[in-house]
């Protein structure tokens, strides 16, 4: 690609990143035992992950703590948010620790499954079921 | 919202099109779109969730490799007199509603790219060996009854088919 092209590319990617209005949220909230419960919350698409993918790899890649994530209020996931699940819970793997999913919505689990990470990454039905896991 | 939909053939509005930008902006457009089809189809909500993902996941791949317009076939159909400066950018998506199932095309001036070549995606059997990218078009292909590629003048042009049955999922 010519550097002009991919310059122009880089700088249009850094303005979205400024400018998308939060079609995601993030929650987070500490358990006990040193467990982070990040709650997802909107469209996991392009536009959603790259709203949120910054914050919640420096809440979850970046941290040494097992990790639950609440996916009850996704209700699309696209490849793109799979990419950043699948990241962040192999940066989470390399410092021991665990990344969990709880609550997808039908069509998300489906997604999921589909893509193979319902193998990859643990599903739960409920947080509790998911702290079980983290005291076993 | 007749407009919105623009049905090709509003006495039986069976078909619609949309015609999106290369701009992130477009899929969140691209998404209300396929809702409002899918109501005016009376889609189940897990066939309007395949259909969206898969839009979803073609448009953002269109827009991230798609977008440079392809210069050298545009000067070889030079003959085609059309506006490059004004229309190369358009991404045209269409629905077509059958009985017994849901066509759906999209079509781009990008330079030539068929997604569906070189397409080996094997699921990795643990996290440590997860490769993070093919997910996009492996979704595509797993949700997909059929699916085509074809390179026509200087579009590529995507066609699909769903199932109108097929749900695993109830919702």
């Amino acid at each position: 690609m010519e550097s002009g092209k991919a310059l122009t590319q880089l700088i249009r990617y850094h303005l979205y990143k400024a400018v998308i209005g939060k079609s995601m949220k993030l929650e987070l909230k500490k358990l006990d035992n040193d467990i982070l419960l990040v709650s997802l919350m909107g469209r996991l698409d392009l536009k959603g992950t790259l709203g949120i993918d910054d914050e919640f790899r420096s809440h979850v890649a970046a941290s040494k703590q097992n990790t639950i994530v609440d996916m009850g209020k996704v209700h699309f996931l696209a490849s793109i948010g799979m990419r950043m699940l699948l990241s962040n819970a192999k940066a989470l793997q390399q410092r021991k620790k665990q990344m969990v999913l709880v609550n997808p919505q039908p069509m998300v689990k489906d997604a999921l499954k589909m893509s193979g990470i319902f193998q990859l990454i643990p599903v739960f039905d409920t947080v509790n079921e998911a702290i079980a896991t983290f005291e076993k | 919202m007749s407009s919105f939909l623009n049905p090709k053939d509003p006495s039986t509005a069976q078909s619609f099109s949309i015609a999106l930008n290369h701009h992130i902006d477009s899929l969140t457009l691209l998404s209300q779109w396929v809702e409002t089809v899918g109501q005016t189809m009376q889609l189940s909500k897990a066939l309007c969730f395949k259909l969206n993902l898969v839009l979803e996941e073609i448009v953002t791949n269109v827009i991230q490799h798609g977008s440079q317009v392809d210069d050298k076939n545009s000067h070889k159909n030079d003959d085609q007199s059309r506006d490059t400066s004004k229309d190369t950018s358009t991404i045209t998506v269409s629905v077509h509603y059958g009985p017994h199932q849901i066509c759906l095309s999209v079509s781009d001036r990008g330079i030539p790219f068929n997604p569906l070549q070189d397409h080996n995606v094997q699921l990795p059997a643990n996290l440590e060996n997860a490769k993070i990218g093919g997910l996009g078009i492996h979704l595509i292909t797993s949700y997909t009854h059929t699916i085509n590629y074809e390179r026509r003048g200087d579009r590529n042009i995507l066609t699909m088919t769903f199932l109108r049955t097929e749900n695993s999922v109830e919702t």
